[in-house]
């Protein structure tokens, strides 16, 4: 289902990643950790198509690096949910709003949104919120919210990068439980982090990256 | 795509650098009325030649020591120079009686003899209608032996077709100002726009929002600010010639073309200047 294979990506000072070759199979929970600067977003951003390789390719469904269209990649990013450390919501809107925001970009009905959000508030335990604005919610609140607006266009693959990285172990902890639902689920998910410590109490493929390169 | 997204996000855009929306609006205006009023200005200055241009003639006096038979041999060649209509002569007894009807009879009962010249009246064509074609016309029946003289009642008529060239070229030059400023203040708007939006436009992409999606709502931010900016203009234009009308009526006339150009061209500067921001800064 995700396919990376000999991917190098080269930034214009030199860093980047290399030689990476890298499966995920649906409904894989998987870690991939490594210390900071080890190229972990570098990674993340070429499975969403942020970033082209230069050499190799990755695949994600029928979607290929080598021939994607820019117009297309819209699209791809639909069937993808993403989460952030630092969450990235917006302050003007209240929660529902953030939610719905997806939906909305992408064109869904009105009435339909109403219903996937709901659900997807539910999802990640905050439907008694949805009209509370992201300043008045705890940090681990406010990541949940975002996971929320990731997975509330039903994505096949979740890519989270340290979204535990901006919380205390007990939060943490809350969004893991969360992350492990929706992987319970079905979902797939790739979770970038610098925490060994975590992922160890966790079940889950661990994969290591270091300078770069897939640690095997 | 939904109508009421684009509203809300065009509000929203609004919201976010209203400042610099209303300073780009009230630019575009300003630089439009100062077009549209050479162009007024200009547009009226051509119709009221149109009207003069009936009575384009020209009088040309012809020596007392010419005949009978040259006179009529320098008609025929007078009605020959291009650009001339129609040849009407004047004897000097057709110039004694006008003279002795608007002046009365106190000169001829002074003088022995009728010191008035025969003269032709000339009709000129419309074709000849600008400063270059009447002197080339007039420098050639002058130089017609037995023609002492041409006269030609168009000083005021030329004074007019320097002044609307005048402002054609200035409303062309200005043209090109109120073109580059238009676009750069609206593009600079839209600039500060997107990077006020530069956080829900990054999200927009990571959801997998289209291109258009996101530029639409740019580009009808443009476009209104343009257009408001071509409609205050128009309005503007509008109650001063309305007021030189009251003042002085019948002096000007409004076209209401120029009036609907101008909020058509606000519209393209705004659509234009938008997109060289989506280009350059999206
Ligand atoms: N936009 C960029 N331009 C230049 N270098 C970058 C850029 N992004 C990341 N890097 C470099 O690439 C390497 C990997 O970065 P990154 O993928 O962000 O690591 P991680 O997420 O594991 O901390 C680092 O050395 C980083 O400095
Ligand atoms: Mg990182």
């Amino acid at each position: 289902m995700v396919e990376m294979q000999n991917v190098r990506i080269t930034y214009a000072n030199g860093e980047g990643v290399e030689q990476i070759n890298l499966r995920v199979a649906q409904g894989e929970f998987v870690f991939l950790v490594g210390p900071s600067g080890a190229g972990k977003s570098t990674l993340l951003k070429a499975l969403y198509m942020d970033i082209l390789p230069s050499e190799g390719h990755v695949r994600i469904g029928n979607y290929n690096s080598l021939f994607i269209k820019k117009k297309d990649i819209p699209y791809l990013r639909r069937k993808l949910g993403i989460v952030f450390q630092d969450f990235r919501l917006f302050m003007d809107r209240d929660v529902f709003d953030n939610v719905a925001f997806t939906l909305k970009v992408i064109g869904t009905r009105r009435k339909e949104i109403k219903r996937r959000v709901l659900r997807a508030l539910a999802d990640v335990g905050l439907s008694h919120k949805a009209r509370k604005m992201p300043y008045e919610l705890s940090g681990g609140e406010q990541q949940r919210v975002a996971i929320a607006r990731a997975i509330v266009n039903e994505p096949f693959l979740l890519l989270a990068d340290e979204p535990t990285g901006n919380l205390d172990p007990e939060t943490a902890a809350s969004i893991m439980d969360v992350l492990e639902r929706i992987n319970t689920r079905g979902t797939t998910i790739l979770m970038a982090t610098h925490n060994f410590e975590m992922v160890r109490r966790y079940r889950g493929r661990v994969v290591q990256i270091k300078n770069g390169q897939l640690i095997l | 795509m939904r109508l009421r997204y684009l509203l809300e996000e065009s509000r929203d855009g609004f919201r976010r650098a209203w400042g610099s929306c209303v300073l780009s609006i009230l630019t575009v205006a300003f630089f439009l009325t100062l077009l549209g009023f050479l162009t007024l200005i200009s547009a009226n200055i051509s119709y009221f030649k149109s009207r003069l241009n009936e009575q384009l003639q020209m009088q040309a006096f012809i020596s007392n020591t010419l005949d009978d038979r040259g006179i009529a041999a320098l008609a025929d060649k007078l009605r020959r120079i291009p650009g001339v209509i129609k040849v009407q002569f004047i004897s000097k007894d057709d110039a004694a009686q006008a003279f002795e009807h608007e002046f009365g009879k106190e000169m001829f009962s002074v003088l022995q003899e009728n010191p008035l010249p025969a003269s032709f009246t000339l009709l000129l064509s419309g074709q000849y209608n600008h400063e270059a074609g009447i002197e080339q016309i007039a420098a050639e029946i002058k130089q017609q032996p037995g023609i002492d003289e041409v006269v030609y009642h168009f000083k005021t008529w030329l004074q007019l077709q320097r002044y609307a060239s005048l402002a054609n070229t200035t409303s062309w030059i200005l043209l090109l100002f109120v073109t580059v400023g238009s676009l750069f203040v609206i593009s600079n708007n839209i600039r500060l726009v997107i990077a006020a939006r530069q956080h829900i436009i990054s999200t927009m992409r990571m959801v997998g929002a289209t291109a258009a999606f996101i530029r639409t709502p740019l580009f009808i931010e443009g476009t209104l600010q343009g257009m408001i900016g071509g409609g205050i203009a128009a309005m503007a234009l509008f109650f001063l010639f309305e007021f030189i009308n009251a003042t002085v009526p019948g002096v000007v006339t409004v076209p209401g073309h120029i009036l609907g150009i101008l909020i058509l061209l606000g519209a393209a500067l705004g659509l234009l200047g938008s997109a060289l921001a989506v280009r350059k800064y999206l």
